[in-house]
């Protein structure tokens, strides 16, 4: 059999196995058939309509021409310009399972172009892990997402690290430069900066006497109000922060929300809700690079009247006193002295820089020489520096080694030692002539590139250092450590059960946390959410703290299943959730009496659990007005079951709003062309239900019965959340929809295990590829799909060695 | 001519007068050497923030020779007992109002700077509020010729004091030469001291009221019943006033008392009625229900007005006991009168009415105990000048 048709078998045969939720794809009787009754009259031997055949268009979709025809092949079926209206048409669920052959073989040509792979395969470090990669290699904390740091790294259905995306222009190099510079000197200043400190708090309300100590101002911050400015003095290097103070929670109402805003770079360096009592406060502390920022108390609803808030209390010393604010300002405390709103009482913040650890400290040991002084001239005897040199080669070399992963041949590392002497011949003291080597060790390629293979001989497994740096940044987003080289220079690394202590031991060091916050972003594409901000008339509860506390719910979910290694299922449906109070308010739950996230068993009405329902994959999907079903059903389509519908036809006219002398319609409502015309129904009968069981969750993933429509007549419809599936499956709801999910999760578990293989492997997952993720989920099974599970039996299974 | 003493008026005052008609010290007005009658007890149980008084207060009356008409204090110059150490050495007696305090001039409600310096008052006094100590320094003359009791509920000059109870003059006789006039009790009496004879000095600097005009004092005849304003005279160490103002009939009594009442209605409206916090009932964040009491030391037809307009709305601002507020016009709050209580038999210094105001912004002064102005919505809402205006 030839190639492609093995291809096309191996295609069919794998998406046609197990009881799909989406509708099987055509073997080839099915579509030669379709395309003898509908279309071979006007388009073949005898006659070509537009000039166009389709009896020798070839069925082979790599090639990147031949797969766009067919694109249009399908569109023109899509938007029901063919078959021509007054030929025979087809129904619809012969319609859909022909385009779905056509849209799956044009999505596996494109990914096997994208993860095409010749001798050498480079893969670009995404921002992210050229920021943990500093850290590890330095100890140099470098924010690669502040405004002219590195370019944004494109994405593919929500991955950043696909390496046959991450291209490098002239506008990268630049930047990788600036950013080595960045970092070596701060690494290896000429002078360490003198140690800065600084306290700022409210003053003296009471000096000390000899019978009572001195009393001092707390400051305020009421909901909204902004504190005075912190300008603390460094050049860029981490700065630690501590803030004194407690925060106070109004009975059924709101935590206080600690916002430390970097007014510079418009965005916040800490966020936390803080709930404490007023005479117990507690000390926040993080570090920061910022040089100056402000504190506010980031939580809606506290009346907006300019005048009365300029006469209310600033600063107080507690709510016992007689008098606790001027009498024209709004009321804080009620007669018992009890907030009235949530009210952060600050007693102070002090800043110092960070000090460098041993473990940095560590890192930076052996980089740079220590003779000659930085600000050395180079010696002028020529043994001494013959020596230097010898020095510098060495110091270059093991440097080199570890920053590029790899063994350094001499000639490579040759070419940075004569940096030094070039730059000592023009003057340069020793300091900036070393630095600018080292500089340049961090831009080369071999830095930002992860290379597989061997130009010279292929292969088709990855070598030692490849695997250690393979395991390295899909667990830690970063180089590998002292103990991943120690077991490649022993020549360990591939066996077993070294590779499974080595994923021990990587799991439990804290740097995993980089992959329990980075996998579930990608592959949830939660960077969606926010993207259309909601419009604070119709939303005026939403804002940035319940964005972020909705995405941070995700992220500690994913991290919750992690760490107790559940079953893969408890992502479908769950009896639990991580909140913290602002989302325990906007789920409705009893309101939480701490701060941070917290683990809550959830009741039958809450209707929430899983991922599905929670508020930011809800949320992601809307346009800032509305919610969109028919995009919830392609994200679902995408993330759960790792299959992108085909996309729209063009000129798909947009949903009109009611007209006034109309009843109200849901948007479900004005989705009903999809049942009824037969191109539509076609591809949205299996999309739009998977979007329609989330009918009961509003724009922002509220909970409703109703659905609210602007114009019209009536009372605002009921929502209906029910739905058949293409195999004939019903539901009522989101709950039923889960279940049905949870029943299937062997679709689910294959589908998630490509998501993780696509992180693991930073690329596009092939047919080839098709068998190895199956078996990989095979083995999962009978441990029920536990997640760590699923990763050893990834890290372990030979498709993670394959180049 | 207006009634301008309608019956629940009398009533309410009646009730007022009960207090000063306990006569301290045995002050009596006469120019014979009487003897001072049995003292009665005295009241020094403190006032507590946010309650009436209980019980009456103290009587004292004298002159208002100081007025610190903004903070509503004064100092009065009591009257003489025919001492002569007194007449050297005492200190004017320096007294602040009661926030519910009252004041009435020519028999209307009145603010104490309607009322000239040099006029003869009567009053009912306490001790200082607790808190409120500080208030008034101690005097500095001799002890023994001041008084504790320096905060008052009541000041009236003599023609709102008899005419309340129900007494007026009648002239017996006017001595041209001598310059005096001798009057005796008509009507009702206010009290045993005041049923003698009395005289007092008269002359042309006396301002004498007939109908709508004035009129001299020589046309002062026996038989007429009149009501007189007294001042100061060189014999007051010996209880001997001049007067100051002679109203001869009806007429003219009730002409003088329409125009302080209209005085006094025009100041409410621009500085808006007071009252103090009940209680607050907290409805969640910056909403809720303030309970309050507005004092009784108004003309009952602001009260009226301010029922009859309820359903409009109402503004209230917080102010301090002294009355004053800080920028009404800005600072102010509004919101509506959710409930009307009448009270039926109020404590002195009460209105009676009881309201219970919803808004949705509460100020940190709607708190029990503390003071608040409250308007109608159509009352002027302007600027106080500044040195009225709180900071």
């Amino acid at each position: 059999m030839s190639r492609l048709k093995t291809t096309l078998m191996t295609t069919t045969l794998v998406l046609f196995s197990g009881t799909c939720l989406a509708a099987d794809v055509a073997p080839d009787e099915v579509v030669t058939t379709f395309f003898k009754t509908y279309c071979l009259r006007c388009h073949a031997a005898q006659k070509q309509e537009g000039q166009f055949r389709l009896d020798t268009l070839p069925r082979e979709f790599v090639d990147q021409a031949t797969a766009q025809r067919w694109g249009e092949v399908v569109f023109r079926m899509n938007s029901g310009e063919m078959p021509p209206k007054d030929e025979p048409q087809p129904k619809a669920e012969e319609l859909g399972r022909v385009v779905d052959w056509i849209s799956a073989s044009i999505a596996d040509g494109q990914a096997t172009r994208m993860a095409g792979r010749g001798p050498v395969a480079l893969y670009r470090l995404s921002r992210d892990e050229y920021a943990h990669t500093a850290y590890d290699l330095l100890g140099v904390h470098y924010d690669g997402k502040l405004p002219g740091a590195l370019n944004e790294d494109p994405r593919w259905h929500g991955f950043d690290r696909i390496g046959s995306l991450l291209t490098l222009s002239p506008s990268h190099v630049d930047r990788y430069l600036r950013a080595a510079d960045t970092v070596i000197t701060r690494a290896f200043p000429d002078q360490t900066a003198p140690p800065v400190k600084g306290q700022r708090d409210s003053g003296v309300a009471t000096p000390a006497t000899e019978n009572a100590a001195e009393v001092r101002y707390r400051e305020i911050f009421w909901p909204g109000v902004e504190g005075n400015h912190v300008h603390m003095s460094s050049g860029g290097e981490a700065m630690r922060v501590r803030i004194r103070l407690s925060g106070l929670q109004p009975k059924g109402g709101r935590a206080p929300h600690l916002t430390v805003w970097d007014f510079t770079q418009k965005r916040s360096i800490f966020d936390e809700d803080i709930i404490t009592p007023e005479d117990q406060p507690i000390v926040v502390e993080f570090d920061t690079t910022t040089s100056s920022f402000h504190l506010f108390n980031a939580v809606s609803g506290f009346p907006g009247n300019a005048h009365t808030q300029s006469n209310t209390a600033r600063r107080f010393i507690n709510s016992r006193e007689p008098r606790i604010g001027h009498p024209a300002g709004y009321k804080l405390f009620d007669d018992e002295g009890q907030p009235l709103f949530p009210l952060l009482l600050v007693d102070s913040i002090e800043w110092e820089s960070v000090p460098v650890s041993e473990e940095t400290q560590r890192k930076r040991d052996g980089v740079f020489p220590t003779i000659p002084a930085r600000d050395a001239n180079a010696p002028t005897d020529p043994q001494e520096l013959e020596a230097l040199f010898g020095e510098c080669r060495e110091s270059l070399q093991r440097f080199a080694d570890r920053a590029w992963r790899r063994l350094v041949t001499r000639d490579e590392v040759e070419r940075y030692v004569r940096i030094v002497q070039y730059e000592l011949a023009a003057g340069e003291s020793f300091g900036p002539a070393y630095r600018s080597a080292l500089i340049a060790v961090l831009t080369s390629k071999n830095f930002y590139y992860i290379e597989e293979g061997d130009p010279t001989k292929p292969r088709d497994t990855v070598n030692d250092w490849e695997l250690a740096s393979r395991l390295s940044y899909f667990l830690w987003s970063s180089m590998p450590d002292d103990d991943l080289f120690a077991a490649v220079r022993a020549g360990t690394l591939k066996q077993p059960e070294v590779i499974k202590a080595q994923l021990n031991r990587m799991t439990a060091d804290p740097r995993i946390a980089r992959f329990v916050e980075a996998f579930p972003q990608q592959w949830l594409q939660l960077h969606r959410v926010g993207m259309f901000p909601p419009d604070p008339g119709l939303y005026p509860d939403y804002d940035k703290w319940l964005e972020k506390s909705m995405v941070l719910e995700t992220q500690a979910y994913f991290a919750e299943v992690f760490a107790r290694n559940l079953p893969l299922g408890d992502f479908l449906k769950s009896d639990w959730t991580m909140v913290n109070p602002r989302l325990a308010s906007f789920y409705q739950l009893p309101q939480l009496t701490s701060s941070g996230f917290q683990k809550v068993t959830l009741r039958p009405e809450d209707h929430r659990g899983g991922l599905l329902t929670q508020a930011a994959i809800l949320s992601l999907t809307s346009d800032g007005t509305r919610h969109r079903p028919v995009h919830r059903g392609v994200w679902v389509s995408e993330a759960i079951f790792g299959r992108t519908p085909p996309p729209p036809p063009p000129n798909v006219e947009p949903l009109e709003p009611t007209p006034s002398d109309k009843p109200k319609a849901t948007i479900r409502d004005q989705l009903q062309a999809h049942a009824t015309h037969t191109t539509c129904a076609s591809c949205h009968a299996k999309i739009d239900p998977l979007g329609f069981a989330f009918e009961n969750y509003d724009a922002i993933g509220g909970w409703r019965m109703h659905e609210r429509v602007k114009g019209g007549i009536g009372d605002d419809p009921p929502v209906q959340a029910g739905g058949i599936l293409p195999n004939g499956k019903t539901f009522q709801g989101a709950d039923d929809f889960k279940q049905l999910l949870v029943a299937d999760v062997d679709r689910f578990a294959e589908a998630f295990v490509e998501q993780l293989a696509t992180y693991a492997l930073r690329r596009v997952m092939t047919v080839d590829d098709k068998a190895a993720i199956k078996a990989i989920a095979a083995h999962s099974k009978p441990d029920q799909y536990r997640l760590r599970s699923i990763l050893e039996n990834l890290v372990l299974s030979d498709l993670f060695q394959k180049r | 001519m207006i009634d301008n003493q309608p019956t629940d008026e009398i009533d309410r005052r009646t009730a007022i007068s009960l207090l000063a008609a306990v006569v301290a010290g045995g002050v009596i007005l006469s120019n014979s050497s009487a003897q001072a009658t049995e003292p009665l007890p005295e009241n020094d149980e403190s006032l507590q923030p946010g309650k009436f008084p209980a019980k009456p207060g103290n009587y004292l009356a004298g002159e208002l020779v100081t007025t610190d008409a903004i903070n509503r204090r004064g100092g009065l110059r009591l009257d003489g007992d025919f001492n002569d150490d007194r007449y050297d050495k005492a200190q004017p007696h320096d007294f602040a109002m009661l926030p519910y305090g009252m004041i009435y001039y020519h028999g209307a409600p009145a603010e104490l700077r309607d009322i000239p310096l040099g006029t003869h008052l009567h009053g009912s006094f306490y001790l200082p509020p607790k808190g409120e100590e500080n208030t008034i320094p101690p005097t500095k003359g001799p002890p023994q010729y001041g008084s504790k009791f320096n905060h008052a509920i009541l000041l009236e000059d003599d023609f709102s004091f008899f005419q309340r109870r129900g007494q007026a003059w009648e002239v017996v006789e006017v001595n041209r030469e001598k310059a005096r006039m001798k009057v005796a009790t008509s009507g009702k009496s206010a009290g045993a001291e005041f049923e003698a004879e009395q005289t007092f000095w008269i002359d042309d600097a006396t301002r004498v009221w007939m109908g709508k005009s004035s009129a001299v004092w020589t046309e002062l005849a026996a038989g007429q019943v009149v009501q007189l304003n007294l001042t100061w005279s060189p014999e007051w160490r010996n209880r001997q006033f001049r007067t100051s103002d002679v109203w001869i009939d009806e007429e003219s009594r009730a002409v003088a008392t329409e125009r302080q009442r209209q005085i006094h209605v025009r100041y409410q409206k621009h500085h808006w009625l007071a009252g103090w916090v009940d209680h607050v009932e907290h409805l969640g964040g910056s909403k809720g229900i303030v309970t309050i009491t507005l004092f009784g030391s108004v003309d009952s037809s602001l009260l009226e007005e301010v029922k009859s307009k309820k359903a409009h709305g109402n503004a209230v601002a917080a102010a301090e006991a002294t009355l004053r507020t800080y920028w009404q016009d800005h600072d102010h709050k509004g919101g509506s009168i959710v409930e009307w209580k009448t009270l039926d038999k109020p404590p002195a210094g009460s209105s009676g009415i009881q309201i219970l105001w919803q808004t949705g912004e509460l100020l940190d002064g709607f708190r029990p105990g503390r003071i608040v102005r409250l308007r109608c919505y159509d009352w002027p809402n302007i600027k106080l000048p500044p040195e009225e205006r709180l900071h």
